[in-house]
C-alpha cells in the first residue's frame, strides 16, 4: 500500500478518535425564573397617593451570573452548571421586589427607576442583596442592606440589615426559587412596615431586620 | 566385407554470416534509436540556486505548474560557498519553451501566517517545486529560486505602484492594499533609502482596480483603531477584522477625480499616516542653504515658516549649529541656520527637473541680491520666522558657501531699519492730541458718576421690590419650578435610551465574562480539556434539614 495513503488512513483514524472523546452527550438543564409568571390583575392606581421608587438594586458580584448558588459551608460556594435563572437576577429581583413591595401595601404607587416614568416622588429606596442563595444545612438565605431616603429633603430615614432565614421545607432547586421569592416577600413587607407613618397591609410575621450599624 | 576406401570428407569452409546474427543487430539498433529518441525527448537540465534544500529530495521533489508535473529534481548539492544549494531539475521536454529568462522557481511548503494558511496540501503530497513560466523571449537554464512564493503571479492584469514613507511608520512584505475595506493588491517588495530616510514599498494593485490609480491618488496606512471625541460624542473606527490584525495600506481618489487616467509610468505615492491627513500636500524634493544670524535666534525653531513675499517656501530644518571649532563665546560668531526650500512651493514642479531649475534660479537670485532676515512670525509667543527678500541696489555678488551648501546673505541693516521704525512710532505718537483726550476723559468720568448715582437709586428700588410679599410668593414658585425642572433632568439623564442601552450592554458584557471565566481557568490548569474534556464531579443539591 502506498505509505501516503497508509498516513491519510491514521490521520482519520486519530480524528476520528478525537472526535469521540470530544463529544459528550450534554447534561440536561433547568433553568428558573424568579417571578411568578400569572398575570396579575390590574388595580387602578390613584394618582394622588405618594410615590415609592426603587432607586436601584445592586447584588453580590457572585450573583451576578447565570448559575444558581448553593453555600456549602460557611465560605464556600457551588455555583450550579444545570440549574440556571432564565432571568439575570439583577432584572429579575427589582421587578419581583417592586410586586411584593405592591401587595404588601397599597399605600403607595411603586416605580422602577430606569424602566418607569418617575413622577415626583416621596421616597426612594435603595437595596443591595449580598446573599440570595441555598445552603447545605437546608436553609434559604436573603441578607444585605436597604436604604430608604426622602426624595424631597434628600434626608435619609432608613437604613437597615436584613438577614432572613428560613428552612427549606422540600428538596431541589424550584423549592429554593420558591422559598427565595416568599423571602423577597418578606422584605417587601417589613420596608413597607418600617416607613414612617405606615399601615400594614396584613398580619406579618415578624421579620429579623435590625437597624444597621451606624459607622463612626 | 568389402573394403570400401574411406572417402576423405570435404571440408569447405563457410564464408556466409548466419541468419540469427541479424536479431542482435536489430535489437541494437531499436536500442540506439530508442536511446536517441529518449535523448532528443528528454527536457533541459536546469540549476536551481536555493538557501536552503529543506524539503527537496533528489529523484523524488516534483517541479509544478499549476499542479501539473512539469519536471523533477535530479540531484541536489552544496553550493561552493556553503551559503546554499544547487538543485539540479530536469523539465520535461514539452515545456522546454516555458524556461524564459523571468521564469521563477520557489518551494511550496506548509505555511500558517496571520495572513492566512497555504501549503497545507504539501503535507500530505510532500513538497514541491511550484514553477512560474517567463514572457521573456530569452531561454534560460540557471535561475535563482525565491525564497516566498511570489504575492502575485507573472502575467496578474494590474498594475506595480512604488509607495514611499518617511519612515514613521511600516509595512510587511505581503500587507494588502485596500479600496473601501476590500483587498486589492499586496505589498511585495520592502526597498530602504537610508539617505533620504525614506522607504520604498512596490505594491501591486490587481485589475480591475488598478484603473482607480491616478496621479493624483492618496494612500495612507490603514492599520488599528480611530477613535475621536466630538461634541457629537465618541466616534470610533475600525477596519475589517484582517486590517485591524495586519495593518495595510488604503487608497482613494479625491473627489473630482475621474478614474481612467493612468499614472505616469514608476509614479511614486506618499503614503499618509491617516486617511484626515491625506489633503496636506507633501513635497518630495528640497533644497538646502544656510543663513547666518548675528544675533539671537530665539524664537526660531525646527520647522519654522520660510516666506517669500509673503507666502511660505520653506522651512527651516535646524537651528544648533556652531561651526567646529568655534564656541558661542566668540562675539564675531555668527549662528549658521540649516533652512530648506521646495520648488514644489515656488511653483515649479515637484521633481527633479523643477529642482535643478529652482536651484540655479535661487543661485542667481542671491549674486543679484537676495538676502535672508529673520522677522517676526507673532509677536504674541515670540515665534520667529525666516523672511526672504530682495535689497534694492545691491551690488552683484559671489555666492559663499559653508559645509558645502550656498549661504543666502543675511541683511545687516534689519536691527537699523527696526530702530527706524520705532523712531517713527515715537514721532506719531508725540504728535497724537492727547490733550483733547484727556478733557473727554474727565467730561467722560463725571457722566460715568452721575450714571451710578442713578443706578444705586435703581437697585435701591429693587431690593424693595424683593422684599414685598408678591415677590416673595414669586421667589417660592421660582423655587418650585427649578426643582421640579432638575428632577425631570436628573430622570431624563438616568433613564435616556442610551444611558439604559449601555447599562445593558455592560450587564451582558459582565455576564458572558463570568461565565466564561471557569472555562479559562480550567483551561490554565489543564490545557488539554479542549479536547478531552474530564467529567466533572456531580453537583451538591440543596437537601431540607433531616429532622
Amino acid at each position: 500500500m502506498n505509505a501516503r495513503f497508509a498516513l491519510l488512513l491514521w490521520l482519520l483514524c486519530l480524528s476520528a478518535l478525537l472526535c469521540a472523546c470530544a463529544s459528550k452527550a450534554p447534561a440536561g438543564l433547568s433553568y428558573y425564573v424568579l417571578g411568578e409568571n400569572t398575570t396579575t390583575r390590574a388595580a387602578p392606581v390613584d394618582a394622588s397617593l405618594p410615590a415609592l421608587v426603587l432607586e436601584s438594586v445592586t447584588l453580590a458580584d457572585y450573583l451576578q451570573q447565570s448559575g444558581l448558588v448553593l453555600q456549602q459551608g460557611e465560605h464556600q460556594l457551588q455555583v450550579s452548571r444545570s440549574h440556571l435563572w432564565a432571568e439575570g437576577l439583577e432584572l429579575a429581583v427589582p421587578e419581583v421586589l417592586l410586586g411584593a413591595l405592591r401587595e404588601a401595601s397599597p399605600q403607595y404607587r411603586y416605580f422602577l427607576r430606569g424602566r418607569d416614568f418617575v413622577p415626583e416622588s416621596r421616597y426612594g429606596l435603595r437595596l443591595h442583596l449580598a446573599a440570595f442563595q441555598a445552603t447545605d444545612t437546608g436553609e434559604v438565605v436573603a441578607s444585605g442592606r436597604y436604604q430608604v431616603v426622602e426624595a424631597a429633603a434628600g434626608r435619609e430615614i432608613l437604613n437597615h440589615q436584613f438577614n432572613l432565614r428560613e428552612d427549606l421545607r422540600a428538596d431541589g432547586y424550584p423549592q429554593v426559587v420558591r422559598q427565595l421569592r416568599e423571602l423577597l416577600a418578606q422584605l417587601a413587607r417589613s420596608i413597607v412596615n418600617d416607613l414612617p407613618g405606615s399601615r400594614p397591609s396584613s398580619n406579618d410575621p415578624p421579620v429579623s431586620a435590625e437597624p444597621a450599624r451606624v459607622a463612626p | 566385407m568389402s573394403d570400401v576406401a574411406p572417402t576423405p570428407a570435404r571440408i569447405r569452409r563457410v564464408r556466409r554470416l548466419s541468419g540469427l546474427w541479424l536479431i542482435p543487430l536489430v535489437t541494437l539498433l531499436a536500442a540506439l534509436v530508442m536511446a536517441y529518441d529518449n535523448y532528443r525527448s528528454r527536457g533541459p537540465l536546469v540549476t536551481l540556486h536555493f538557501k536552503s534544500g529543506a524539503g527537496i529530495e533528489a529523484n523524488r521533489t516534483l517541479i509544478k505548474t499549476l499542479d501539473v508535473e512539469v519536471g523533477r529534481v535530479e540531484e541536489i548539492t552544496l553550493n561552493a560557498a556553503l551559503d546554499g544549494v544547487i538543485v539540479a531539475a530536469r523539465i520535461h521536454g514539452d515545456f522546454r519553451h516555458l524556461l524564459a529568462e523571468d521564469s521563477r522557481f520557489w518551494v511550496v511548503q506548509p505555511s500558517v501566517s496571520l495572513a492566512g494558511v497555504s501549503g497545507l496540501n504539501t503535507l500530505i503530497s510532500g513538497q514541491y517545486i511550484e514553477f512560474s513560466p517567463g514572457k521573456a523571449g530569452r531561454v534560460s537554464e540557471s535561475f535563482i529560486g525565491l525564497d516566498e512564493p511570489p504575492l502575485t503571479p507573472l502575467g496578474t492584469p494590474g498594475l506595480a505602484v512604488t509607495l514611499v514613507t518617511d519612515g514613521d511608520f511600516s509595512f510587511a512584505h505581503g500587507d494588502p492594499v485596500y479600496y473601501q475595506g476590500t483587498v486589492v493588491g499586496k505589498i511585495e517588495e520592502i526597498r530602504y533609502d537610508f539617505h533620504a530616510g525614506r522607504t520604498y514599498y512596490d505594491a501591486f494593485i490587481e485589475a480591475p482596480f488598478h484603473e482607480l490609480i491616478t496621479p493624483q491618488t492618496r494612500f495612507w496606512k490603514s492599520s488599528g483603531v480611530q477613535a475621536e471625541l466630538t461634541s457629537a460624542g465618541v466616534r470610533l473606527e475600525t477596519g475589517t477584522l484582517a486590517s485591524l490584525l495586519l495593518g495595510g495600506v488604503s487608497f482613494t481618489n479625491p473627489p473630482g477625480v475621474i478614474p481612467g487616467e493612468a499614472p505616469k509610468v514608476e509614479s511614486e505615492f506618499y503614503i499618509y499616516s491617516s486617511r484626515d491627513a491625506i489633503y496636506d500636500h507633501q513635497y518630495r524634493e528640497s533644497l538646502r542653504y544656510w543663513i547666518m544670524v548675528s544675533d539671537s535666534v530665539g524664537g526660531l525653531t525646527e520647522s519654522s515658516r520660510v516666506m517669500y513675499r509673503g507666502l511660505q517656501v520653506g522651512r527651516v530644518l535646524s537651528t544648533d549649529n556652531i561651526p567646529a571649532g568655534r564656541n558661542l563665546l566668540d562675539r564675531t560668531l555668527q549662528l549658521p541656520i540649516l533652512i530648506e526650500i521646495q520648488p514644489g512651493r515656488l511653483g515649479l514642479p515637484d521633481t527633479a527637473v523643477g529642482s535643478a531649475r529652482a536651484k540655479a534660479d535661487i543661485e542667481n537670485w542671491i549674486r543679484d541680491g537676495l538676502i535672508a532676515t529673520v522677522g517676526s512670525q507673532n509677536f504674541l509667543v515670540g515665534q520667529q520666522q525666516v523672511e526672504l527678500q530682495y535689497q534694492e541696489g545691491a551690488k552683484r555678488q559671489d555666492i559663499e558657501y559653508f559645509n558645502a551648501l550656498a549661504v543666502i546673505p543675511t541683511d545687516l541693516g534689519s536691527i537699523g531699519r527696526f530702530t527706524n521704525s520705532i523712531e517713527a512710532l515715537l514721532v506719531k505718537l508725540n504728535e497724537l492730541p492727547v490733550e483733547n483726550a484727556l478733557t473727554g476723559v474727565s467730561e467722560l468720568t463725571r457722566q460715568a458718576s452721575t450714571s451710578l448715582a442713578r443706578m444705586q437709586d435703581l437697585l435701591k428700588s429693587t431690593q424693595d421690590l424683593v422684599a414685598g410679599e408678591r415677590s416673595a410668593a414669586l421667589m417660592q414658585q421660582l423655587d418650585a419650578t427649578l426643582a421640579s425642572l432638575q428632577a425631570l433632568a436628573e430622570s431624563y439623564s438616568a433613564e435616556s435610551k442610551a444611558s439604559r442601552d449601555m447599562q445593558r450592554t455592560l450587564q451582558s458584557i459582565t455576564e458572558v465574562m463570568n461565565q466564561f471565566r471557569p472555562l479559562a481557568e480550567e483551561l490554565r490548569n489543564r490545557p488539554s480539556s479542549l479536547v478531552f474534556p474530564s467529567t466533572p464531579p456531580p453537583e451538591a443539591q440543596p437537601l431540607r434539614k433531616q429532622p
